[in-house]
């Protein structure tokens, strides 16, 4: 099966996170709240324009 | 299985054109020059015919998968040719 | 609902969170069925649309079974042209009239993500027939096929890394950080279709609306310097919506799938970094492009290396082209996309002849050095980032429309 492994999703995400724990939660729940739910707010029709085309 | 490494180093030399190469089973396409997509189908068709066995496009392409090696590759050889590892 | 809705978001974060509660194997993959299930409920407008991919997926999986058996080239082959002939009557495909009545194409027939499933339908059969299945029972076809984190746009995964999930549905994410992670994964995801992939559609939107105004002859006397301006803001913008709008949906379902143990395969590494568009094809929408390379390349280039050795290496050039070709006209049944698989053919082709032109006049040993060079790599990237760019602008099914546009920029104004 082609496993696509050679791509390992932010490295330095991953480096940071295991030696800064408390700041990683920090992190997810910043983006969550003020950026993610804006994000939905913005756009709240969702409109995936990718899928539509399918 | 040294056979089997001693024969497909014979097929490796013949497709990459280096008589100076080495089978070691951690090697890896990036190890070897050339071992892109379009070589990689001339080696299989080349050990297909020599080893006179039959590769699926599943193992073709599972063999370019960066976990796989020229280790995996000689014992996926021999488990054709019925021979164990 | 979509998957950047807050219901879905909401409900992707509490099946996450208690998917592992539930005891044993049945109860999960029960749970996740019944997912797909309702899932399926929400895409599928009509009973046609329901019978027709009942057809589709049962039909498969029946060959598939009887390849595995008794493996039949003839067979094989028989099924996948009725198969692709199914797929361009279903997808509404207007060449279709060159050889069959028009009216096969008015049904009320829809299958969202049915290109894809396609693709896993063609995958599951071809590596059945060659003994690569393990486990293909009915329920675990099913459910690989119509899986919610990849039935809507991909990732094309392959069955045998389904099977992993399916045959022990454990967690992957193996401390708080991955998880930390996967749920930071699909915040940035929704950040960047819904915010980002969003706001650069409006860019892309408004600058090429001017400019067809323009063609149009609605503005009149715009300098050419706003012109250029409006123009590399369309030029631009649509690309880079279509790699966030597309990145962000992946980093969605990828992260959301990880929460419930399935590893959905990567489809993006940088696209904008390649340095010609074989490397761009590694990078953007990868799953798509490996399957072209696994079931359309290799297949075609390997009956050549063994029936014609010595003209393989020309052959592998047409092969290319034919590969990138068939996935740019995959995209949708309108003429536009036929010029997008065109310019993507030409693109690989040539890059590919271009490997063989400087092996041929410097060896590899000239190749590597050629590779490593930090001044070939910029310009190489640059200059296929906006060949990239050109492949877009047939991207928007309306072809007139982008021709007017581009006529604007030459001064001349289209017949309104």
């Amino acid at each position: 099966m082609a496993k696509n492994t050679k791509i390992t999703w932010s490295k330095r995400l991953d480096d940071y996170g295991r030696r800064h724990p408390v700041q990683m939660l920090l992190l997810v729940l910043f983006v969550t709240i003020f950026l993610t739910v804006p994000a939905l707010l913005y756009n709240s029709q969702g409109t995936v324009v990718l899928y539509q085309a399918f | 299985m040294d056979e089997i490494r001693e024969q497909a180093q014979e097929v490796f030399h013949d497709v990459f054109g280096d008589t100076d190469l080495v089978l070691r089973d951690d090697m890896t396409a990036d190890d070897v020059d050339g071992w892109d997509s379009t070589a990689h189908i001339n080696l299989i068709v080349a050990l297909e015919k020599h080893f006179g066995v039959k590769f699926a496009m599943a193992e073709i392409s599972r063999m370019k998968d960066e976990d796989q090696n020229v280790g995996g590759l000689l014992q996926l050889i021999a488990k054709k040719l019925g021979r164990s590892g | 609902m979509s998957v950047t809705s807050v219901e879905f978001i909401f409900l992707l974060l509490v099946c996450g969170a208690f998917f592992f509660q539930l005891p044993g194997r049945r109860s999960r993959l029960a749970a996740f069925s019944v997912a797909n299930a309702l899932v399926l409920a929400l895409l599928i407008p009509n009973l046609a649309s329901l019978a027709a991919l009942s057809v589709f997926l049962l039909s498969g999986y029946g060959v598939a079974m009887l390849l595995a058996r008794r493996p039949s080239s003839l067979l094989l082959t028989g099924y996948l042209a009725a198969l692709v002939a199914t797929f361009l009557v279903l997808k509404r495909y207007e060449f279709i009239g060159l050889v069959l009545p028009m009216s096969l194409i008015q049904h009320p027939i829809d299958i969202i993500g049915l290109s894809y499933m396609l693709f896993r339908q063609i995958h599951f059969l071809v590596d059945a027939m060659q003994g690569q299945i393990e486990g293909g029972t009915l329920p675990a076809y099913l459910n690989y096929q119509l899986n919610l984190f990849g039935i809507l746009s991909g990732p094309i995964q392959r069955f045998q890394d389904f099977h992993e999930f399916w045959q022990t549905p454990q967690p992957l994410l193996k401390d708080r950080h991955e998880l930390l992670k996967a749920i930071l994964r699909i915040n940035l995801g929704v950040l960047k279709l819904a915010a980002i992939g969003a706001m650069c559609f409006y860019a892309y939107d408004v600058s090429s609306s001017t400019l067809e105004q323009v063609a149009r002859g609605f503005i009149v006397e715009m300098p050419m310097s706003r012109k250029l301006i409006y123009f590399a803001i369309m030029f631009y913008a649509l690309p880079a919506h279509m790699y966030f709008n597309f990145s962000g949906y992946c980093d969605i379902v990828i992260g959301g799938a990880l929460l419930l143990g399935i590893r959905m395969p990567e489809n993006f590494d940088q696209p904008y970094l390649a340095r010609n568009m074989i490397d761009y094809w590694n990078r953007f929408h990868r799953s798509l492009s490996h399957w072209i390379r696994d079931y359309i390349f290799m297949p075609l280039y390997k009956s050549a290396v063994e029936r014609t050795p010595t003209l393989a290496e020309p052959l592998s050039i047409l092969f290319m082209f034919v590969a990138l070709f068939l996935a740019g006209v995959w995209h949708g049944s309108t003429l536009n996309w036929v010029a997008f698989g065109m310019l993507n053919g030409i693109g690989v082709a040539t890059a590919k002849l271009w490997e063989l032109l400087i092996v041929r006049a410097r060896g590899r040993q000239g190749l590597k050095t050629y590779m490593k060079s930090s001044g070939v790599r910029l310009a190489a990237i640059a200059v296929n980032l906006n060949f990239a760019c050109l492949t877009y602008l047939f991207f928007p099914t309306d072809m007139a429309r982008t021709f007017r546009i581009l006529n604007a920029m030459v001064g001349g104004s289209w017949p309104s």
